[in-house]
């Protein structure tokens, strides 16, 4: 199991995401397979799969039993569907070790820092050559200056090795040379990834780290996963689709065309020309046609509009970029350390619930009951006493409003299922209760009866009180923050009324509540 | 008057929706009512809640501006009707009732002590004597009105120790204890 790397979880058993990672697929009922054999504490769970990870969490105890699976780690997968008792698996072959190729990377690296002087015996220029320069590397020895071969004999004397000591603060730029901040990681000048920007190898170390506890103590190359329900084909498809994306995205350059003028693609550049000629051809046959009168100048105007338009499109993209870059160098300069407190401070990314992603109604609204549960209890954190109290149509609102945008409104039915799953999944702070038995309500498990106290001992002090002068002396007893809606006070009012412990005194004017003192 | 605390109670002017609280308030206003009218020896009331002897606007406070709702008032006296503490003056109508703030056979032991005390056993002794006559001064069924006056009787006819008798338009004005 050294492959699995523990994984932080939410309150509401879902996984906390990185920086960047985003969530592609969710399957349920999954079991995991080291090797050949069972894992016995993770045998039902859900599998996450996201840009950067496959992430279980286990049904029970999804704070112990929590893992995941990096995707650079991954070298390939295989699926095999379900036969007769045996469920369907996904074979996920894990990457070898990397040592040896640690070791030669190495040095190689030793041999490029070894620089050579000599002296060239025509021209005296004094060339310098990468490498340690012995008799048997004669052939390579090429004056830069006159381009005539010379003999090792010749030059022995002139001969100066020394060992160049990598620079590991010089952050220089392959393609144009500049030096940039070692904790760069794109040029700043032209924008090219930055081979020896110290985020870069220290990612490369991170990643070479890991590979090494990977292959140093698991004997196992390969996990399994087990899906209990599904068949895991989309699953399967998915995850190979994320690891092909993952190595492509790895090639530098992958899509350009040309570099610096020099054809990278022949046949790409090829079907390049051939439709910027179609283009211009179609062109250059429309304005003949449209160039007489006065059509022909609006035409005209039109194209230039057209082309303006495009013009500054790209104008902005390229100032879009420039901010960006700013924007990085801006958080340099501030320092690691203010760094790192805004790291803590930055949101993670959370949970796309895309109804595509969901074979079921079921499993979906299970997963909306956490993401609601998660977002509730984000939005009361301020409360010190924990006391959530929100009508289901505030909830509604809010929920969909801040985290539905984009990704698709939820039906009022399906806020209603999904607050009712809360107990069947485990999350026990807050509960769907109706009060007055017509207003449901999501709230904390003593908030009705710590509110109504609240109220009544208010109405006590000051007997004769409307809502409105209730609202506000809870909000100034409360330092100025008030959680509860003028929905959820009208229904806890009516609630202490049915109760017994308050009694109404109805006028024109307005509702007044008083402490049932005598009866 | 006086009045118990808690006829300063603005909530009590307000028919309660909790029907637990409900029904002591009116027992509340019972309450009030009789003692009220046991203070004032007040004997009536109509359907409206003001009484027949005295302007007296109890179901009003004036002092801290409330007003008893003209269906809760009807339905405290409904009440009171139920747990008789009112009785309709005349069986036909409903209109006015008296008030009981001591039942009928409280009252009809009460008048039967008063013919003891007095000594006017056997002997015929008018309705208008035995509430406005000098002799029951301080009596508290003293200034009680005629056809309440006549309910009591009637029990102590039912139990055989009274005979009525009646005048020429069918009305009883005279009554004989043995």
């Amino acid at each position: 199991m050294e492959c699995w790397h523990h994984l932080e979880i939410t309150a509401s058993g879902r996984p906390i995401l990185r920086e960047n990672e985003k969530d592609i697929f969710i399957d349920y009922s999954v079991g995991l397979y080291d090797g050949k054999h069972r894992v016995t504490d993770k045998q039902n769970g859900r599998v996450f799969l996201t840009s950067q990870r496959v992430i279980y969490v286990g049904d029970q105890q999804p704070v112990d039993n929590s893992v995941f699976l990096e995707l650079d780690n991954i070298k390939s997968i295989d699926y095999s569907s379900s036969f007769l008792k045996r469920s369907a698996r996904i074979i996920i072959f894990l990457k070898e070790s990397s040592t040896l190729i640690v070791d030669s990377d190495q040095k190689e690296n030793t041999d490029k820092d070894i620089k050579s002087s000599w002296k060239c015996p025509i021209c005296a220029y004094v060339n310098e050559t990468k490498g340690e320069i012995t008799e048997g590397t004669h052939n390579s020895l090429i004056c830069t200056n006159c381009g005539i071969p010379a003999e090792f004999t010749n030059i022995v004397d002139s001969l100066a090795i020394r060992s160049v000591k990598k620079e590991s603060k010089s952050n220089e730029c392959p393609s144009c040379t500049f030096i940039n901040h070692p904790r760069l990681t794109n040029c700043e000048l032209c924008g090219t990834r930055l081979v020896h920007s110290q985020v870069n190898l220290a990612k490369l170390k991170q990643r070479n780290h890991r590979q090494h506890r990977v292959s140093g103590v698991s004997k196992n190359e390969y996990v399994q996963l087990s899906f209990r329900k599904s068949d895991g084909t989309l699953f399967a498809q998915s995850l190979e689709a994320m690891l092909d994306k993952l190595r492509k995205s790895d090639i530098f350059n992958k899509d350009a065309v040309c570099v610096n003028g020099v054809a990278v693609n022949d046949d790409e550049i090829k079907k390049f020309q051939e439709s910027f000629n179609s283009n211009d051809n179609l062109e250059i046959l429309k304005d003949k046609f449209n160039s007489v009168g006065i059509s022909g100048l609006e035409r005209s105007r039109e194209n230039q509009l057209a082309n303006n338009d495009i013009l500054f499109n790209s104008a902005l993209s390229d100032m879009n970029k420039l901010i960006s870059l700013a924007h990085n160098i801006e958080r340099l300069y501030k320092g690691s350390n203010i760094e790192d407190t805004s790291s803590t401070n930055t949101q993670h990314p959370s949970l796309i619930i895309d109804r595509d992603k969901f074979l079921n109604k079921d499993l979906f609204l299970d997963e909306i009951s956490r993401d609601i549960y998660e977002y509730a209890i984000a939005e009361s954190r301020d409360n010190e006493t924990n006391n959530i109290m929100i009508t289901l149509v505030d909830l509604y609102a809010m929920y969909n409003k801040a985290m539905r945008i984009g990704t698709g409104f939820i039906s009022p039915e399906e806020m209603r299922e999904a607050c009712e799953r809360f107990e069947k999944l485990g999350l026990q702070d807050l509960k769907l209760m109706k009060i007055n038995s017509r207003i449901l309500c999501v709230c904390s498990q003593n908030s009705l009866n710590y509110v109504a106290a609240q109220i009544v001992n208010l109405v006590t002090q000051e007997p004769g009180s409307d809502i409105l002068k209730i609202n506000q002396r809870l909000t100034s007893n409360n330092d100025g923050k008030s959680n509860w809606t003028t929905g959820v006070l009208t229904e806890i009012l009516q609630y202490s009324v049915n109760d017994g412990s308050l009694v109404i005194d109805e006028q024109l004017t307005g509702i007044y509540y008083y402490k049932n003192k005598y009866w | 008057m006086e009045f118990p605390p808690i006829y300063s109670f603005p909530p009590l002017y307000t028919r309660q929706p909790n029907a637990v609280i409900r029904n002591k308030q009116i027992d509340s206003w019972i309450d009030i009512i009789l003692s009220i009218s046991k203070q004032q020896s007040l004997w009536e009331i109509d359907s409206q809640g003001n009484f027949i002897q005295q302007s007296i606007s109890l179901f009003e406070n004036k002092d801290i501006d409330r007003t008893v709702s003209p269906l809760f008032i009807k339905e405290i006296l409904q009440r009171m009707v139920k747990t008789q503490k009112l009785v309709a003056r005349d069986d036909m109508s409903d209109s006015t009732y008296c008030i009981l703030w001591k039942n009928l056979d409280s009252w009809a032991s009460l008048m039967l002590e008063w013919f003891e005390t007095t000594n006017k056993l056997n002997q015929v002794v008018t309705i208008y004597e035995l509430t406005s006559g000098d002799e029951s001064i301080g009596w508290e069924f003293h200034s009680m009105p005629d056809p309440l006056v006549s309910k009591c009787l009637n029990l102590l006819v039912k139990r055989g120790r009274a005979t009525m008798l009646k005048d020429e338009y069918n009305k009883y004005i005279a009554i004989k204890v043995v």
